[in-house]
């Protein structure tokens, strides 16, 4: 977990600490698609994948990339301080992929009476694939 | 070909869902974050959670017959499939314990033409409540059918 930090301490443009999660495994995609009750084949079997026209076999769920979009927020701000995640799935990956998430900060407002930080965000492959890209916002306390 | 655009409006029944620590953690674990609130009850109570929370994408777990109904009622061939866009917004994290009642709607289909000739877009906004009332998440998904 991160050190606290306060609203005023973030200013736009601001890079968030990217995290690199490990290379994603067959045996991590079996484990999701039974976590998140995804049972599309695409992602477990790479007969049936390679049928459905994925020249590799089986892609890694699109939800497990936004997970790992989510985490880049909620290691940097915190879980209990994350209002929206909101990504578009831009590629798929695939087992064997070192995924890193970044992002920076777009906007601070005001909204509802809390002080939300909204930031870009983004999924890339070690091969330089953007696999998600979007937004995500963040309440940040104030020194005050 | 067999997207029914009269969809657009059709709402599921409402369905309730626990959630629970067990999930919690195979859900964590399976995306790779060892963030210990996630498993340990003491840890989640350090950080001010009443409960083991989940992490926000978490809500993406809640399927059941009900999607199945709502995935035949707009006629998506299964096939050609792409799920396009994701939103969660939300108050807070759901915790262990949370009782949920969950209904989807179906919010917009429409045509956008793509390289290899119109993709078919149906969008969905799923609605999550606690016992009082209050909104748990609200999730925005686009599903893309191709070509």
């Amino acid at each position: 977990m991160a050190e606290p930090f306060y609203f005023e301490d973030v200013e736009v443009g601001n890079e968030l600490p990217s995290i690199e999660k490990p290379a994603i495994t067959k045996v991590q995609l079996l484990q999701y698609a039974g976590a998140s009750h995804d049972y599309n084949l695409l992602h477990t079997d790479d007969a049936f994948a390679r049928s459905a026209g994925m020249p590799n076999g089986v892609i890694g769920h699109g939800m497990l990339s936004m997970a790992f979009a989510s985490q880049l927020l909620t290691d940097w701000a915190g879980l209990a301080n994350v209002r929206k995640v909101d990504v578009r799935f831009t590629a798929p990956t695939e087992p064997g992929d070192v995924v890193t998430a970044g992002g920076k900060v777009l906007k601070k407002y005001r909204d509802g009476g809390e002080n939300r930080v909204e930031c870009e965000i983004w999924t890339r492959t070690h091969k330089g694939i953007v696999t998600t890209k979007g937004t995500g916002v963040v309440v940040l306390p104030t020194k005050k | 070909m067999g997207i029914n655009y009269d969809a657009v409006g059709f709402e599921t029944n409402e369905t309730v869902h626990h959630v629970d620590r067990v999930s919690i953690k195979w859900f964590a674990r399976a995306m790779g974050d060892a963030n210990p609130i996630y498993y340990d009850l003491e840890a989640a109570k350090r950080e001010g959670f009443r409960d083991i929370p989940a992490p926000p994408t978490f809500s993406t777990t809640f399927r059941d017959e009900e999607d199945a109904r709502l995935r035949e009622r707009v006629g998506f061939d299964f096939s050609k499939l792409v799920h396009g866009q994701q939103e969660y917004e939300m108050p807070g994290p759901l915790v262990a314990g949370d009782i949920l009642r969950i209904k989807t709607r179906v919010a917009d289909i429409y045509k956008k033409e793509g390289k290899s000739g119109h993709m078919i877009l149906v969008v969905t906004e799923t609605t999550a409540r606690r016992p009082d009332g209050s909104t748990a998440f609200i999730g925005r998904s686009t599903v893309v059918q191709r070509p």
